[in-house]
Parts: structure tokens; sequence; C-alpha cells
């Protein structure tokens, strides 16, 4: 037998082939990590986990042209504490409508935990971000099943140290800032091999303008 | 029909005119034995609308112009009159008058009661009269109190001051006769004509044929005519106090668990329900009292993103405001308070139609967030005109957005302290990192006036994926780091 009708046969799985998962995407606005991703973007009612060296320097502008998308859909996008202060002229300038932002801000962990549950049932939010300091395990999980309910584009943008930790999440980006541009390793994701370094430039600023209007 | 043999006969129309000749006075507040007077400014003349008795001896009289007055009396206290003291004043006078009957109309100096209904209760027109002139002449100053069968008849006669006790309509004409023809007429024309032609009452004016009194002095003055003698219909808009709502309940034992309290207040929401429904408006805003016999009564306002109705939602934001409230003193009592009202706004929803209404949903998000986070937990975030970046934003209400201006690009994140950046041999350091700067600066002084001023000299940076909005102190000539990109 031949290696050809070997890899003919059905029942051979060589785990490159990407699974169609159930669920919508929506595209990231970045043409590599689209093909990289399952279905072609985030994972819309599911919550995505972006994990970074300092939470001050979330990489908004990865997921700015999704949510310039996402806004007209319904009433607001909440922004649960952010680590300091979006800044409106520059999201303004990003594509993104003011009036839906919702900033929530509440003083106590639990009710952290609570808002973005919350937030992201209601189906009345088009995307959730949130910062929290640690999410355990139970927690996440109550998340992802908050934005399975409420069809919601959950991002978490969290330390890179919670790469060690067990997570629910669909989608776990952990995302390095090099000479070349954002390296992108994919930890996990549901219904998709995983890729290793995956180098995004960021756009020029014209670009991320008229990229969130496509 | 003499009125004394048959106390409990109830006439057809019977109305009550109340007429206060010091309102402008009592409305303020001035009682006093001072000769006060209250003028009204009318562009450049200052006329005197209201002398107090004592200011009347002095020979002032209303339309007399304030420095007449003050010559007359260089001691007179005057006060400026304020309309809408007034009819506060009114107002609260015309909720004490609900007890003689619901139909109270609120004039612009007095009140008018219809109690033809009230009659027989109060034992009769005479008696009745009598406690009604003995309820307003221990509330107020000289009110005069009128009783016709027409409204317009009854407010005449009360505003000429006669105490007039009138019960069938024939007797109308002859009540009439003597009083003042100058009262129907407000146009200042026809009130000099009138002089003129030699018509001092009302009697002059009944006696006149009726067509040359329209062509003379305009066909209005047939109108007040008639209403006055019961011949045209003549309706008045009943006044109807602001809605209140307040209700409440004993518990059956003491406790500080707020969580024991449900029953109560479903009982408490179900009773506003019913009255919200009989009233066909909407509450606003909720106020949740707990009472304690130790310590003061402890209030949680619900705040309501949106009028609403319905006793389950209220409950569900209810428990959310009662969630982070710690009392120590036993709870005795519940009380529940609404002021705030809106109207009931009546939309159609499409039969056809499935879909959820986004907007709703997301009121009823923000009323969930805000009642248990706190009001300046959930908030909007708006651009404000200020060319200092610290100052370029403000928080607001949820979904307010405002103009965006057009200026040179700017950060997605704003630090709200700016951090100092290290310089070694002449580069930028952040985080171990080397900053790359960008040619193009862009220099912002400005706030020279609330002395938070800024004088300083913005670049963008980048080092690798990250890219950051520094900037130089002109006065210190630091560096610091403000945004992130």
């Amino acid at each position: 037998m031949s290696l050809e009708s070997c890899l003919q046969r059905q029942d051979i799985w060589r785990g490159q082939k990407k699974i169609s998962a159930p669920g919508l995407a929506l595209t990231t606005g970045f043409a590599i990590l689209d093909h990289h991703l399952p279905n072609g973007g985030w994972p819309l009612g599911a919550l995505t986990e972006i994990l970074v060296k300092d939470v001050t320097y979330s990489p908004l502008w990865l997921v700015l042209p999704a949510l310039a998308a996402l806004a007209p859909q319904r009433s607001w996008q909440a922004w649960v504490t952010p680590p300091t202060l979006p800044y409106p002229l520059g999201l303004s300038q990003g594509g993104l409508d003011l009036s839906k932002i919702l900033l929530v801000r509440p003083t106590d962990r639990g009710d952290t935990l609570w808002s973005t549950e919350q937030s992201l049932r209601s189906r009345a939010c088009s995307a959730v971000l949130c910062w929290p300091n640690a999410l355990h395990r139970t927690a996440t999980r109550r998340l992802q099943l908050a934005a399975e309910h409420g069809g919601t584009l959950g991002i978490c943008f969290q330390n890179h140290t919670a790469a060690d930790s067990h997570s629910m999440a669909a989608l776990r980006l952990y995302c390095r800032s090099t000479a070349c541009g954002l390296e992108i390793d994919l930890i996990k994701c549901r219904g998709g091999p995983l890729y290793q370094g995956l180098t995004i430039q960021r756009p020029a600023d014209s670009d991320a303008i008229t990229g969130s209007d496509s | 029909m003499p009125l004394t043999t048959n106390p409990s006969a109830r006439p057809d129309n019977l109305w009550l005119a109340i007429h206060l000749p010091y309102l402008p006075l009592e409305s303020l507040g001035y009682y006093d034995e001072q000769p006060t007077a209250v003028y009204t400014q009318q562009a450049q003349a200052q006329q005197v609308v209201t002398p107090n008795p004592q200011a009347k001896q002095n020979g002032i009289y209303a339309g007399m112009s304030l420095a007449a007055a003050h010559t007359l009396n260089p001691a007179l206290q005057v006060v400026v009159q304020d309309r809408a003291a007034e009819s506060v004043y009114l107002e609260r006078l015309a909720v004490a008058a609900r007890r003689w009957t619901p139909a109270v109309a609120v004039l612009e100096d007095g009140l008018l009661l219809d109690i033809a209904a009230s009659v027989r209760l109060y034992g009769g027109i005479s008696s009745l009269a009598e406690q009604v002139r003995c309820w307003i002449t221990h509330m107020t100053l000289a009110a005069c109190v009128s009783l016709t069968p027409t409204p317009a008849s009854a407010i005449l006669s009360a505003r000429a001051g006669k105490m007039l006790c009138v019960t069938t309509k024939d007797k109308i004409r002859a009540a009439m006769h003597d009083l003042p023809a100058q009262a129907l007429i407000t146009e200042s024309k026809p009130h000099r004509l009138l002089v003129q032609l030699g018509i001092r009452t009302i009697g002059d004016l009944l006696r006149l044929p009726r067509d040359g009194l329209a062509r003379r002095l305009g066909p209005k003055l047939l109108t007040r005519l008639d209403r006055l003698l019961g011949q045209a219909p003549d309706p008045w808009a009943i006044f109807m106090p602001p809605p209140a709502f307040i209700q409440r309940t004993v518990l059956d034992g003491e406790g500080t668990d707020t969580a024991r309290l449900r029953p109560f207040m479903v009982h408490l929401l179900e009773q506003l329900q019913t009255y919200l429904h009989q009233h066909r408006i909407l509450a606003e805003q909720l106020q949740w009292q707990l009472g304690s016999e130790r310590g003061p009564a402890q209030n949680i306002p619900v705040q309501l993103a949106k009028p609403h109705r319905e006793a389950c939602h209220l409950l569900r934001l209810s428990q959310l405001a009662f969630e982070n409230r710690q009392t120590d003193a036993p709870i005795t009592n519940l009380a529940l308070q609404v002021h705030r009202f809106a109207p009931e706004t009546s939309s159609s929803e499409d039969l056809f139609s499935a879909t959820p209404d986004d907007a709703n949903d997301g009121n009823v998000l923000v009323e969930c967030l805000q009642n248990r986070l706190g009001l300046k937990a959930v908030q909007g975030i708006r651009i404000q005109a200020d060319h200092r970046p610290e100052q370029a934003w403000v928080c607001c209400v949820p979904g307010e957005s405002g103009p965006i201006p057009h200026t040179a690009q700017r950060p997605l994140w704003l630090l709200q302290k700016p951090r100092p950046v290290q310089v070694r041999r002449y580069l930028l350091n952040l985080g171990g990192q080397q900053l790359q700067l960008e040619r193009q600066r862009e220099r912002i002084c400005s706030g020279w006036w609330d002395n938070q001023p800024v004088r300083r000299d913005y670049y963008q940076a980048a080092t690798g994926a990250l890219k950051v909005w520094v900037f130089r102190d002109l006065d210190s000539g630091r560096w610091c780091l403000h945004g992130i990109f």
C-alpha cells in the first residue's frame, strides 16, 4: 500500500485540516490571523483570552476593527475595569461609536466578574472587554457560558502568567511585542490547530480607520 | 323655596368662589403690621399690585406707581410680585379645599368649587357656606366667599367683594344687577367706551339690546353675559393634585437581614403597581426606607433607567439595591415612596415580529448594573472640547455623545498620571527598550485659566509593535509617557 492511498482513507487524521467548528466568527481585520483561526475570525458567542506581558499595554488595536464592525448590532459595548482610561478621542478616530461605550468600574473584584457575566449574558452588549486580574477556572467557565447564552463577543485581557492555568475560554492567544511586530501564539483554539509565531504588523494609522469601515 | 325649610334639597348647580384679595402678599408670607405693598415691573414702570390694609390707610392703592407710593409713605416695605409662589400657594389651598368637594378649579386669584353635590353632606347650603367661610378665614386673610348657580357669577361677585348666597338661576339677574360692568371687560378700549356710554352696572348692560352691545363692545361680552346668567355652557378644568405614593408596612418581627424583607417588598410593590395602573402613570424613581426603633431610618433609592410599572421588574432592581446594604439596627418597618412619575407612553408593538427590543434590553442591563454597583461605577464616556489631553474627556450618562473634533491622531489609552520615561545617552528608554521618536511634533500649550496649565511637546514613539505617546514638558524638560496607541 502506497502512502498516497493510505492518506486517502477516511479514518486517517493528519491533524492539519481545520475541522469546521460550530458557531459564528467575525473577521479580525488582519489577514494572517483570520487565516489561522477556525471559521476565519474571532469566535462570536464565546470567550477569547488575550494574554500579554503587561495589561496596561493591552493591544487594543488588535480588537478595534472587530469592535467597530460589531457596534451597530446592539446597544452597548461594555468595558469592565479597564487598566487605565480608554481615550474617547483615540477610540473615535479608530472608528468606534462612543455612545455605545459602557464603562463599568466596580470597586470589588467579585462585582467585576458579576458585571462581566451580566453584560455577556444580557444580549444588550455586542462585545464585552474585561480586565480581571486573575481568572479561576470556574470563573472562565461561567463567562464562557454567559457569552454563549448572550451570543456576545467576550474578550478578556490577562497577564501572561495566566498561560499556565487552565481555562474554559474558546480561544487563548499569547501576544508578544517583538521588533518585527506583534507575535501571536495560539495557546488554545477550539476547533482548530494551534499555530505559533504568527506575526502581525500594526496597521498604519490611516489603514486602521478605513479598515474599520469595511 | 326658602332655604331653611328644606336643607337637604339638592340644587342642580351651585358654585362657590373664593377670592383672595391679598394673595400676592400671603403667598410671599407677609403678614406683618408694617405698611407693605407688592409691585410689578412693567417695562420701565413699577406699579403697585397689592397694598396691605396698613398701606391702604396711607392712601396707597393698586395701580399706583411705586414712586408715588413711596412719596405717600417713605417707610413703605415693597416686594416684587412672584406669580410662581402664588400658584404654589393656591395649589396648596386647592388640595386642602378638596375636603369640601373633589371638583376644585384654580383661578388666578382664588379658587372655584363645584359644591352642588356636597350640600346634603354638610347640612344645607347656608350651613355649608358658613363652614367654608369659617375654614377659609382661618387659613387666609380677608377672603371673600360667594355662592351662586353659575361659575362666572360666583367669581364676579367674589371679586367684587360681595358675599352672595344665591341658589336659583332666576335670582342671578337681580343679584348681579348692582355689580360694576367694568369687571366683565378686560380690554382697555371698550373699557373707556363703557364709561363714555354711561354704563356703570351689569344691570345697565342687561337692559341694552344685544345686537347693539355686540357691535359696539364685541361679541365676547355677550358670551360673558350669557355665562353669567347660566345661558351658555361654562366649562372649568378641575385641579388634580400631583400624584404621590407613600405606603408603610410594619414587619412582624425584628431583624437585620434584608433578604427577609422580600415578601413585604412584594406586597408594597404590588400596591404601587395597582396605584400606577389606576393613574395611568409610570414610576421614575423609587425610594425605600428601612425604619428602625433604635437608629435613624435608612433610605435606599432605586434608580430606573426608564420609567416602569411592573412589580416583578421593580422587585428585581430593588433587591439589587438592597444587596449591598448593611443594617446594624434591627428593622421594624418598611416604607416605599415614589414622588417622581412619568406619563404612560402608549406604544404599539408589532404583532408578527418576535425580535426583542434591543434598546429596551440595553436599559435593563444599565439599571441592573447601576443598582448593584452605584451610579458612578457605570458610566459612558464622551469627548470634551479642551486642548489638554487629560481634560479632553468626561464621564457621562451611558449613551450620551458629543461632537467629535478633528485633531491629530490620539492614543487609544490615556494614562491618568503620566509616567516618567528614562533618558539614557540622549535616547528614551521604556522598560528596557529603546523608543524611536517620530519626527512630527505637536505642541500643546493651554489651560492658563484654571491653574492647571500645560506646556508640552508631544511625539509618537515606537518600540516593536508597541506605539506610545510621549511628551517633553517644556518647563522642566522631563519626558513622560502619556498614552498608548
